[in-house]
């Protein structure tokens, strides 16, 4: 059992490093390697070369002596035959290594290896543009790399026309990041990121590489929340790792004792115990990590579909485990031991410890530049709180364990669990965090399914959503008009602009009364009004009634809306409002008629190259993919809990050797098996239920932190936590179910009367 | 009536067998009173184990009768020893007597509760008063003195009257002065109540007061 427990913390822990290392590459993949290199992108109104040239002599003059290196770039993305493509430009004088290095297939050689007028594109875009082809990159689908004047030319600019410029930082915390990020995937996205100001420089915008690319930024938000649960799955592991050394030790010790007695130093004996637990460690570690491995690759397929991910044993995540494993057992065997020699020491002053504690955690809650680290450390020392006062909360109770009345089984059992501290404060930590997390992320993922319905409801008011080439959707539209069946179309279009630096979306449309009603707003917008998203509102730091300044026009936000799952920052505007904007793609059309489906199958015949949603569609649609993103979420929160569960199973199993000679004198007073398995049975429901004392305030908390707090930070919504009954029900009905089958599961020697009897 | 003929038991240790029991044989009627002695290892507390139907003899032949109801151990089913250890026999063992999670009035009621027997409550009130312990009914076994739990022992023993109680060194751990006044509790007590008694004991005084006195020789390998 000592072999199984720590091999499965040690699973828990591979598992979730391996699938966050999976992700986290996968998400640095969406930014082409040729941008990767820039820490920070500038950016400033109509930027042009001479802006560039003029920063670039400012800069070598000594102003903002923090940066490294810079470049011209551009960003852009537009229609070429009929498909969006990003184009992105760079000096190929600095980036053509880049670019040389990450060719996949090379095309069209010249001389020297590529054409400076050619292109490197990804493998969608092979054949499909007019342009000589050096070579196909790993990029996102749709991108296009080219040098500056090349990309200024496809895009139809004049040739000082630039987006933005490049820039990398003196990062003087790079390598404690590296090996923060090695060690905990998506941990980066998780410091606080600080806004950087050169006073030099007027006019210009910076923004860092993850705020330029949100939708890498939002990937590493989520996987900086797998990885923080992941680290306290490691950390119930680590208390499960404890626990077993604790039992060991305390089944070893009278043995100890008496060889102490019979003159071998207590030094020799800690040093045999601790070996004995490093080998176990050892043994438990290496099975751990193929366990892991393996549930890595379940887990994945689980949550993201397909079987072609490969999670390598990486030199750091076998570290990760074996170190975990060999250290928690050689430290935490070292703690047992000592702590058994000279029990019950007082931590001086504990008051004021939690207090402390308590403080320093409302400060990563309150203060918002903590950033996503400041939320998750809050969390972290809410639950050192409560693992620390476990113990003193058990000696507490004890006190009062006389008043438990009722049956004489029931309060046996139930004093029994209050009865041994030093036995059960661990496991009980370990299953009360355990169930906390999973009452919190419950809290959260129910507010959030609520949230989330609610959104869907109001935006899915109309019957069928068409999308595709923009020349398509303008015929439809035309022949829309001539349909009785037809009762309403909501025509969209849409542009991506900066606002301050930052890149929105801006979306145009027919804004009365109905079509903002779905963004909870009801009232028609004028040509100077906009509705804002809450990722647009957190990026601008704007607020309804203030304005802004979008394409040389002024703009007041009239609302704010909810938009979970958008990437980029989203602003509304009305149709009119059309014409201050240069560059405007039909994107979409939004349907009422009267019978959708065979409007649907209509439309499916003539326009074959449109993609026709039906409403009832895209809401399974977008529910089944809200419930696939929890997967990983809720199969972390169930190995937290078995790992929690079989932490009490070794503590029952430690209380038995306590309970050994009470346990014979009820059998010798006639107690039956059946009766003696109800009392193990109550005994592990009542350290379930203590562990609910902790864990359902702990476990509220955490879920408020997780929507008030991690979610706006993370990804720029906010979601109303919602105590609901489900939310509540099951985490605690898997804790009491956990710690329940741990009191009665005996495997191994039953106790009873031997031949020490005779 | 407690009847006893040819009882074997026997002890494994890796190849070697331990004859601890060998062909015994002892009859006790009831309201009489057995004192078992030996040396360590002689299979005093096996005896009373075997009796209790905690362990299975190998060979002979056991045979409890209490009035109307007849027990043949031999025979029986873990369940229905069970069963009848819970109704018919008292149980004292020499250390930690006592459940450390229920009071001492806990304690002495057990027996009873566990045979839905609350009409004894009242009666393990008075008999925790007669032992000198009336004013720690409240309280956990882990602040008595050994004596005190010896006794309180003894009082949930005797609570449902049952018709055999067995005691395994009852005085093993106690001072003399505590010694006597448990041994005067539990004989003068049964006596009283018309109970067997079959006590294991290495005190010449506990076994001068029992009506019979069996001698049990050592182990054989």
């Amino acid at each position: 059992m000592a072999l199984m427990g720590v091999a499965l913390g040690v699973t828990s822990i591979v598992s979730v490093h391996l699938i966050s290392g999976t992700v986290a590459r996968q998400l640095d993949a969406l930014v082409p390697a040729s941008l990767a290199r820039y820490t920070h992108f500038m950016h400033r109104d109509a930027l042009s070369s001479d802006d560039y040239f003029q920063l670039r002599r400012q800069w070598r003059a000594g102003v903002a002596q923090d940066i490294q290196s810079m470049s011209p770039i551009i960003d852009e993305t537009v229609l070429l035959n009929g498909k969006s493509v990003r184009v992105l430009g760079v000096d190929l004088m600095s980036a053509g290594e880049v670019l040389r290095e990450s060719v996949l297939v090379e095309k069209d050689n010249s001389a020297n290896g590529w054409s400076w007028q050619g292109v490197w594109v990804d493998a969608t875009l092979v054949g499909q543009l007019q342009y000589r082809v050096n070579g196909v990159l790993a990029l996102p689908a749709g991108t296009v790399i080219a040098d500056i004047g090349v990309a200024q030319s496809i895009l139809g600019w004049p040739d000082d026309r630039l987006s933005y410029v490049g820039i990398s930082l003196v990062d003087r915390w790079g390598g404690l990041k590296t090996w923060g990020e090695n060690l905990m995937p998506g941990f980066g996205s998780g410091l606080p990121s600080s806004e950087v100001v050169f006073s030099g420089l007027p006019g210009w915008h910076v923004r860092s590489l993850a705020g330029q690319h949100p939708a890498s930024t939002f990937g590493k938000s989520v996987l900086f929340n797998i990885s923080a649960l992941g680290l306290l799955a490691m950390l119930v592991s680590w208390f499960l790792i404890y626990q077993v050394a604790v039992s060991w030790l305390r089944r070893l010790w009278p043995v100890l004792r008496r060889l102490n007695v019979l003159g071998v130093q207590w030094r020799a004996l800690c040093f045999y115990f601790v070996s004995a637990m490093i080998m176990v460690g050892l043994v438990s570690g290496v099975l751990g990590l193929f366990i892991g491995q393996a549930l890595a690759e379940m887990l994945f397929s689980l949550a993201v579909g397909g079987d072609d991910a490969y999670f390598p044993l990486e030199a750091w995540v076998v570290g990760k485990g074996l170190l975990s494993a060999l250290g928690v057992c050689c430290f935490g065997g070292a703690w047992a031991f000592r702590s058994a020699r000279r029990p019950s020491r007082q931590i001086p002053r504990r008051g004021w410890l939690c207090g402390g504690l308590i403080v320093l955690a409302g400060s990563g809650v309150f203060f918002p530049d903590s950033g996503l680290i400041g939320g998750f450390l809050s969390i972290a020392i809410l639950s050192m709180v409560a693992v620390s006062i476990a113990g003193p909360l058990l000696k507490w109770l004890r006190g009062y364990a006389g008043y438990i009345r009722g049956p004489y089984f029931l309060r046996l059992s139930l004093r029994e669990a209050l009865w041994y501290p030093q036995d059960l404060a661990v496991a009980l930590s370990g299953l009360s965090l355990a169930v906390a997390t999973a009452i919190g992320v419950t809290l959260m993922i129910d507010s959030f399914r609520t949230d989330f319905s609610r959104m869907l409801e109001r935006r899915l008011s109309y019957d069928v959503v068409v999308q595709g080439d923009s020349a398509a959707l303008h015929q439809l539209q035309s022949d829309l008009g001539k349909m009785d069946a037809v009762s309403r179309v909501q025509a969209y279009s849409e542009f991506i602009t900066r606002l301050q630096g930052v890149p929105v979306q801006v979306e145009m449309s027919q804004m009365d009364r109905t079509e903002t009603a779905r963004y909870g707003y009801g009232q028609s917008l004028s040509a100077r009004q906009a509705l804002i998203s809450e990722q647009a509102a957190r990026a601008l730091g704007l607020k309804t009634g203030e304005g802004f300044r979008l394409e040389s026009s002024d703009f007041e936000v009239m609302g704010v809306f909810q938009s979970f799952g958008d990437i980029q920052p989203r602003i509304l505007v009305g149709l009119d409002a059309a014409p201050i904007f240069e560059a405007q793609t039909l994107s979409a059309l939004s349907l009422n008629v009267d019978t959708p489906s065979a409007l649907s199958e209509a439309l499916r015949k003539a326009y074959p190259q449109l993609e026709l949603t039906r409403q009832s569609e895209i809401r399974r649609l977008a529910l089944a993919t809200f419930d696939r993103t929890f997967t990983i979420t809720t199969v972390l929160i169930l190995i937290a809990l078995l790992v929690a569960a079989i932490g009490v199973y070794i503590a029952v199993t430690t209380l038995r050797l306590n309970k050994q000679v009470s346990t014979k004198l009820l059998v010798a007073l006639g107690v039956s098996h059946a009766e003696e398995a109800g009392m193990d049975f109550v005994l592990g429901l009542g350290i379930g239920m203590l562990a609910l004392v902790l864990a359902l305030p702990l476990g509220i908390c955490f879920g408020w932190i997780l929507c008030a707090v991690i979610n706006p930070r993370a990804f720029g919504w906010t979601v109303d936590l919602q105590l609901s009954a489900g939310g509540l029900f099951w985490p605690v009905f898997w804790g009491l179910t956990a710690a329940a089958m741990a009191g009665v599961i005996r495997i191994g020697r039953k106790e009873g009367v031997g031949h020490d009897d005779v | 009536m407690v009847r006893v003929s040819g009882l074997e038991k026997n002890y494994r240790d890796g190849d070697r067998q331990i004859k601890v029991l060998s062909d015994l044989s002892l009859e006790l009627r009831a309201g009489q009173s057995l004192a078992l002695t030996g040396p360590s290892g002689s299979g005093k507390s096996t005896l009373l184990n075997v009796l209790a139907g905690l362990i299975p003899s190998d060979a002979g032949e056991v045979a409890l009768c209490f009035g109307q109801h007849n027990f043949a151990l031999h025979q029986m089913h873990e369940a229905a020893l069970t069963r009848m250890r819970r109704h018919y026999i008292g149980y004292v063992y020499q250390f930690f007597n006592l459940v450390p999670t229920l009071t001492v009035l806990e304690n002495v009621r057990l027996p009873a509760r566990l045979n839905k027997a609350k009409e004894l409550d009242q009666l393990a009130v008075d008999l925790l008063c007669d032992f000198g312990l009336g004013a720690r009914l409240d309280v956990f076994p882990h602040v008595l003195s050994g004596g005190e739990q010896q006794r309180v022992a003894v009082a949930r023993a005797l609570l449902a009257k049952p018709p055999l109680i067995l005691a395994d060194e009852p005085t093993g751990n106690l001072d003399v002065d505590n010694t006597a006044r448990v041994a005067q509790l539990l004989f003068g007590t049964a006596k009283e109540m018309g109970l067997s008694v079959i006590v294991a004991t290495h005190s010449e005084e506990i076994a001068g007061r029992a009506d019979q006195h069996l001698r049990l020789g050592g182990p054989s390998v």
